[in-house]
């Protein structure tokens, strides 16, 4: 399944970028995330590697990801690594500037492993829930991204 | 000060409620209002361990920042605010006892906000009050996710 959005954040692209590689806004961004290890520790980087925790109901589940594309203030890319919840997982985001504001692309793709999908009573209902979120990532980097310092 | 206090079942071992308890990477999951944190030094809690967090009270971005400040494993788990950020003064404390049908857990939240550190175009008390329903939800949290159980796809 793939989900895609595109939008406008009132915020410069550095702005959106600080968000995007610091891990520990990854359970904010995605509702259904729990926490995100990072190897090694800190900011995303090209190469990096991350385990994430999820939760759907009252299932904890895992997904293992690498980042082959960290392209500074322009696009972030992860991809899907062997283990986990998703058999196929991919998510792109694309930074652009216009004037002070940012237009945002975001592009995601999963198919879950069919070990999981035979668990899953209603995989109809699980892949709407896993498109929610993913739709819900989008809202959520607007809103995080627009936040202002407290005035001086 | 504003205290805001429970006590909870939580349908899981002490070792699941003192991993969530001791791994920040769960703090922003477990506070509807914190962003993001930075540990040092890095990794699971340590007495002493320095934590500075963001957060957001309506359209605004906040700042935070506490210690670690007592680890009793799989008993008693304290962290207290540091100088600077949104809390003149801020306690939590966390007590666990285990039992057969789970986790005993008495949390105390102890907390002052600090008017300076906002300035004059905010309300304290709404402040008060957004910082209480965080703690709140951080015990409904805490207790969700220490539940939480494994899936595997070979079992």
């Amino acid at each position: 399944m793939k989900v895609e959005d595109a939008f406008e954040i009132d915020a410069p692209r550095w702005t959106i970028w600080k968000v995007l590689i610091d891990p520990s806004y990854i359970p904010k961004l995605f509702p259904e995330i729990i926490t995100a290890e990072m190897e090694p520790p800190g900011e995303i980087t090209a190469g990096s590697r991350t385990k994430v925790y999820g939760k759907i109901g009252k299932i904890r589940f895992e997904i293992y990801l690498e980042f082959p594309r960290v392209e500074n203030e322009v696009c972030l890319m992860s991809r899907q690594l062997p283990g986990g919840l998703f058999q196929l997982f991919s998510q792109a985001v694309f930074l652009e500037a216009v004037g002070m504001q940012t237009r945002v692309k975001t592009s995601f793709e999963f198919a879950l492993v069919p070990e999981y999908a035979a668990k899953v009573t209603d995989v109809a209902l699980f892949e709407k829930t896993v498109t929610n979120n993913l739709h819900a990532y989008a809202r959520n980097l607007k809103e995080i991204c627009e936040l202002l310092p407290l005035p001086s | 000060m504003v205290r805001v206090q429970s006590t909870f079942l939580v349908e899981a071992k002490p070792e699941a409620v003192w991993e969530v308890l001791t791994d920040a990477n769960y703090i922003p999951k477990l506070y509807p209002d914190l962003l993001n944190i930075k540990v040092d030094p890095p990794g699971r809690a340590v007495v002493g361990q320095a934590r500075s967090l963001n957060g957001r009270v309506g359209k605004r971005l906040i700042e935070f920042r506490t210690r670690v400040a007592e680890l009793v494993p799989m008993k008693r788990f304290v962290v207290t605010g540091r100088r600077g950020g949104a809390f003149e003064s801020f306690t939590e404390t966390i007590d666990l006892e285990g039992l057969n049908e789970g986790t005993m857990v008495r949390a105390l939240f102890e907390f002052k906000v600090s008017p300076a550190y906002f300035g004059p175009g905010f309300d304290i008390l709404m402040l008060n009050q957004a910082a209480a329903l965080n703690e709140e939800v951080y015990m409904k949290n805490l207790k969700e996710l220490a539940e939480l159980h494994p899936v595997s796809a070979k079992s």
